[in-house]
């Protein structure tokens, strides 16, 4: 009698001491369900992550697509002429005033709007002569061109003479190109500007921009 | 009953674990917190991610309106130049105070190009206006041309200001000549061509090398030229032009009338100055003064008299001839300024110098000061950029019988810099190596040597003056005023004078305003505030991307007129962050003997301190200045 009284003494306190954790099965089902609720709430996140992800890249590329037709319209809307356009070199020429009047096209008059491709940025340059000459020196140096010039190829010319100022006008631009219907990109009163812009995963947002040049003007032969 | 008693056991524990006793709470209430909590932090960065959104869309819509605003408002501003209001007796620089424009409020600004105060006889403003909604200010400028503060009569310039270089015979210029605009000039931007012509009919009168740097020039020859000379308007090196009218013709200036009648000054006899005399001359009829001595110094002020005659004015070897105040000069023979010699004038001083004989600047200078006269290294560059105007030096040259003694020369010797206008139409002018004028010149001929300049100060052209077709002067088919025609043709250069002209324009009051446009009258019904478009013309200007290149550039910001714009801006975000409309509070009325304390007033935002004594008063509480995005 005393001896089964002990047994069944001994089974209880050695169940009592293993009922402190949890049951193999207790443990299993807990798990799994904390690896399904877990799972779940991955899921969740990730789904959620990248709709954030994508709406914000959505969102990142409108914007930008909107800045640069802000910008770009600041540009063609007063200008005066569209001087050349270059697919290769992803860039176009435009005549942006006549400040040195009499309708002849003035390297200072000129601005160049250029895609790097390496980059994704949509830059302008003009130019701009060292601040240690003379309004004199900037005068003679300020060349007259013919309408035909090769504008892109001068440019390259003061660029590498370090005269060339730049600032980025958009980033994130995967591609753009520019068109005119004329014959002759200074006879052309409105442009088009194609741009597809980075969106991330998805694919790039095309957009296309047209202007009109309000202020046009043939310049001089 | 081992067995029964090992299931009772599991039991009793699981109805422990199932919550009964304290060691099993929790996991459940884990399990659920960490839900939360990833639920929490899930739906906070979502909401954190879109929180920004309204701002962006609001904000870009304020814009919007702000832009179109202000766009809209410039558009207005110029309507309203375009008729014949008087809008210079009020604050001619906030043209349109504070007004509600679609759901922005816009404030409308006109400067000159200096960005200063305009004044009836600008010509070329800047309008400006700067839009707000909600705290997104835009801004917009446009140009313009404005006629309608001149009559037709104010508008003829008998000594046609306008032209750069105006000839009776010919003109010539080397092909290491230049002339073009004085780029520190403030009209520099107004968009005009440096005119050039001649009352000559011939090509070969125009002998304009076709490599010489005539930059931004255009060439205007009367309406009688040859076809020849005609079709060299637009050809190289000018890169516009047009006709004139043949009924303009210039004249000489005439000695004013106060030289007949001037005392005699002492010393009559010749004045030598020798070396580093300084002296102070009285106003009246001097024999000859030679100014010989190194670094003599002469003062004409005005304070001692205003006109001074000379036999022969002759300044050497770094001699200065200083003016004070305004000064008129009579010289009867020659004009010399050699060797390192300058005319200097004091600040706001003006000399006119009317002369019969020769003048001759060699190796010196007129108007630059005496650091720059005494520098062997003279050069064009080292004043190109330090700008007064030109015409506070004028050389004139009086009426001459050029049949029988031969034109008058003026010559700009080797190395010499002048400020100054030339109106000696009836002199040879000859600007020789590396010498300049900043300023104009009309001759009879004009000789340009080897790297000779002339700069033209362009706030000499109006822009309402003959070749302004689109001006006071002319019609709206662009035919002379019927009225100016008559006068013209009646006048007579050889005889008269461009003071003669002058005053017979001032005398006819039917030339004394802008000139009505007859046929428009006719076809609308007259209203008080008629618009005429020749008034005020716009001028297309690229100001936004110019301002876009300025905030990018490391530089300060290129705009012609940047300084006064800045401060209009200064100006308006201070005019719309206000200034408390409450008055400031008035204290209580105290208790005499007593003298309780009054309380403050209440201004916009703030209650006012409180004041003290038996009529206390109190200040009115201050506005808080909202923030404000400027975008260009």
């Amino acid at each position: 009698m005393n001896t089964n009284v002990n047994h069944s003494q001994r089974c209880a306190t050695v169940l009592q001491r293993t009922a402190r954790g949890l049951s193999l099965l207790e443990l299993s089902l807990s798990l799994v369900l904390v690896a399904m609720v877990g799972f779940g709430i991955a899921s969740m996140m990730a789904m959620v992550s990248a709709g954030a992800n994508a709406s914000r890249d959505a969102r990142s590329a409108l914007q930008r697509t909107h800045a640069t037709q802000i910008r770009l319209n600041t540009y063609i809307h007063p200008a005066l002429a569209l001087l050349q356009v270059d697919a290769a070199q992803n860039a176009f020429v435009l005549w942006l005033h006549d400040d040195r009047p009499g309708g002849r096209i003035n390297l200072s008059e000129m601005r160049v709007f250029s895609l790097d491709t390496t980059t994704g940025v949509v830059s302008v340059e003009w130019v701009e002569f060292p601040s240690t000459w003379t309004a004199f020196d900037k005068i003679k140096a300020d060349k007259e061109y013919k309408q035909d010039t090769n504008f892109l190829t001068e440019f390259a010319v003061h660029r590498a003479m370090g005269h060339v100022r730049s600032t980025p006008i958009s980033d994130g631009v995967v591609a753009w190109s520019a068109s005119y219907k004329t014959k002759k990109p200074f006879e052309a009163r409105r442009i088009a500007v194609n741009i597809a812009v980075d969106r991330g995963d998805s694919p790039s947002l095309q957009t296309l921009m047209t202007f009109g040049l309000a202020n046009y003007t043939k310049p001089r032969k | 009953m081992q067995a029964r008693m090992v299931w009772r056991s599991i039991a009793q524990q699981t109805r422990i674990r199932s919550g009964r006793t304290p060691n099993s709470r929790g996991v459940a209430l884990l399990l659920v917190l960490i839900a939360m909590t990833s639920a929490t932090v899930l739906a906070g960065s979502y909401l954190v991610s879109r929180r920004n959104s309204p701002g962006i869309g609001a904000n870009v819509l304020r814009s919007a309106q702000a832009r179109w605003a202000a766009k809209s408002a410039a558009e207005y501003a110029l309507a309203a130049l375009q008729t014949n209001i008087n809008w210079f007796d009020a604050d001619p620089t906030t043209l349109m105070p504070q007004f509600s424009f679609g759901d922005a409020m816009v404030t409308v600004y006109v400067t000159n190009m200096a960005g200063n105060t305009p004044a009836p006889i600008d010509t070329d403003l800047v309008i400006v206006a700067l839009a707000t909604v909600n705290g997104v200010t835009v801004r917009a400028e446009q140009l313009v041309s404005y006629k309608s503060g001149f009559g037709t009569n104010q508008a003829f310039d008998p000594r046609l200001g306008e032209f750069a270089v105006y000839t009776m015979g010919q003109t010539t210029v080397d092909s290491t000549a230049m002339i073009f605009p004085w780029s520190a000039s403030p009209n520099y931007h107004a968009g005009r061509p440096v005119k050039v012509g001649g009352a000559y009919t011939s090509s070969f009168d125009a002998a304009y090398d076709p490599n010489a740097a005539v930059l931004s020039a255009g060439l205007y020859v009367p309406d009688t030229a040859t076809l020849s000379l005609q079709a060299l308007i637009g050809q190289q090196p000018f890169e516009t032009g047009g006709i004139v009218p043949s009924l303009v013709r210039v004249a000489p200036a005439p000695l004013p009338a106060s030289f007949a009648t001037l005392p005699l000054a002492s010393p009559v006899d010749d004045w030598v100055m020798s070396s580093s005399d300084a002296g102070r001359l009285d106003a009246g009829v001097h024999q000859s003064l030679h100014a010989i001595g190194a670094n003599s110094i002469v003062t004409l002020d005005a304070a001692k008299g205003s006109d001074y005659s000379f036999n022969d004015l002759h300044l050497m070897n770094q001699a200065v001839l200083f003016v004070k105040g305004d000064v008129r000069i009579h010289v009867q023979g020659d004009l010399w300024v050699l060797s390192g010699s300058d005319i200097e004038l004091d600040k706001k001083s003006t000399l006119k110098i009317f002369t019969d004989g020769d003048v001759i600047v060699d190796d010196a200078a007129i108007g630059f000061g005496r650091k720059t006269a005494r520098d062997a290294a003279r050069s064009v560059n080292k004043v190109e950029g330090k700008y007064l105007p030109a015409n506070q030096v004028q050389l004139l040259g009086l009426r001459r019988n050029i049949l029988a003694i031969g034109p008058a020369t003026y010559q700009l010797g080797t190395n010499s810099l002048a400020r100054m206008v030339v109106h000696a139409p009836m002199a040879d002018v000859s600007i020789q190596t590396n010498s300049a004028i900043f300023g104009k010149v009309t001759g009879d001929t004009l000789d340009m040597g080897v790297n000779a300049v002339i700069a033209y100060d362009t706030a000499l052209d109006k822009g309402v003056g003959v070749t302004e077709k689109k001006g006071p002067l002319y019609d709206t088919s662009g035919a002379l005023l019927p009225q100016l025609q008559t006068l013209l043709a009646t006048f007579d250069p050889s005889v008269q004078t461009a003071e003669d002209l002058r005053l017979a324009l001032l005398a006819d009051p039917t030339l004394s305003a802008f000139p009505v446009d007859t046929l428009a009258q006719m076809l609308t019904i007259p209203t008080a505030t008629k618009r005429d478009p020749r008034r005020a013309v716009a001028r297309s200007w690229p100001s936004e991307a110019l301002a876009f290149e300025a905030s990018a550039a490391t530089v300060a910001t290129k705009l012609p007129w940047a300084p006064g714009v800045d401060q209009i801006t200064v100006n308006y975000l201070a005019a719309i962050a206000g200034v408390p409309t409450t008055p400031p509070g008035t204290g209580g009325t105290g208790t005499t003997g007593t003298g309780t304390t009054g309380t403050g007033g209440t201004g916009i935002t703030g209650t006012g301190t409180t004041g003290t004594g038996t009529t206390g008063t109190g200040t009115g509480g201050s506005t808080i200045i909202p923030t404000t995005t400027i975008i260009q």
